[in-house]
């Protein structure tokens, strides 16, 4: 997957947790879930454990620390995935 | 020491608690030191749901409050460790909402925790009520100067609770202060710094808001 595919992906996985539709459909890598998207902070282990369950993967405190922007997010995913291939 | 301010709020009628008791949720955040700390008698009558989001607003509190004094500071949920809890003496678990406006914790039924983080250690105060929990974290064990406020607000929406929030703390900050007009601005790293005309003013405020909840802390030696 290209880091423009999972970015594409990851707008499934961030929906259910951000009301900004708008500023999801345009959201690069230096995107901020909180400050940018309004996702309440309560949310994002539900978006690391949605991730997990997505794209079949694991992702520990370290990188779960990464996500708190889409090029974190990204960087983890490829990351986890290519740990896999 | 350092004068900061850090708080948190749950909606605990919003949360997923078929997921929060799931491990694979909690221990993305909890360490296992801390998951033992929930098997003491004085919190038996703690739901688990309640337990894992206690100890998430306690962190957050933490690193709010760590935020102030280090713009670059990342959330590492699991390095802010929890090392001990006690359940308040006269354990009911108020059957009313705890929507309050306060100074210190005296009077307060609350959990209390003492929390390290790095070489740095920190002591909440949390209020649970079957909907909600408010969490207020300072850096040493005396919440006589900390102030808060916990309400609730119509709208889930960030833009309105954002406003809420800012209205409930400003009455509050104008009335103590005697001070208007009062106005509280993010700065870049996100953090709320309280303005007059003249300037910034040196009180440290937190805000927070969940749900159909907003609330605030700040600390203030009057």
């Amino acid at each position: 997957m290209t880091r423009q595919e999972i970015l594409n992906e990851l707008k499934k996985v961030l929906s259910p947790y951000t009301l900004d539709k708008e500023a999801l459909a345009n959201i690069d890598e230096g995107t901020d879930l909180i400050k940018d998207l309004k996702i309440n902070s309560a949310n994002l282990v539900d978006i690391i454990i949605d991730a997990e369950s997505k794209y079949n993967i694991e992702i520990d405190y370290d990188a779960a620390d990464k996500m708190v922007n889409v090029g974190g997010c990204i960087d983890v995913i490829e990351e986890k995935t290519n740990q896999q291939t | 020491m350092i004068k900061s301010a850090g708080n948190d709020i749950i909606d605990l009628r919003i949360i997923n608690i078929e997921r929060t008791k799931d491990a694979r949720f909690y221990t993305k955040f909890i360490t296992g030191t801390e998951i033992a700390l929930y098997s003491q008698p004085q919190l038996a009558s703690l739901p688990f749901e309640c337990f894992v989001w206690m100890l998430w607003s306690v962190k957050e509190s933490i690193y709010k409050f760590m935020q102030r004094h280090n713009s670059n500071l990342i959330f590492s949920p699991s390095k802010i460790v929890v090392q001990q809890i006690s359940a308040p003496a006269d354990l009911k678990r108020s059957k009313t909402p705890a929507i309050t406006e306060a100074k210190g914790f005296e009077k307060q039924a609350c959990y209390c925790s003492t929390v390290t983080f790095g070489q740095d250690t920190f002591y909440s105060r949390s209020i649970i009520d079957p909907n909600s929990i408010f969490t207020a974290i300072n850096n040493a064990d005396d919440f006589e100067n900390v102030y808060y406020g916990v309400e609730q607000v119509e709208h889930n929406e960030p833009e309105f609770q954002s406003k809420a929030v800012r209205q409930f703390i400003l009455k509050r900050l104008g009335h103590i202060l005697n001070m208007e007009p009062l106005r509280i601005i993010k700065n870049t790293s996100g953090c709320p710094v309280l303005y007059n005309d003249a300037g910034e003013i040196n009180i440290p405020v937190s805000l927070t808001h969940h749900g159909y909840y907003v609330a605030y802390t700040f600390f203030f030696e009057g």
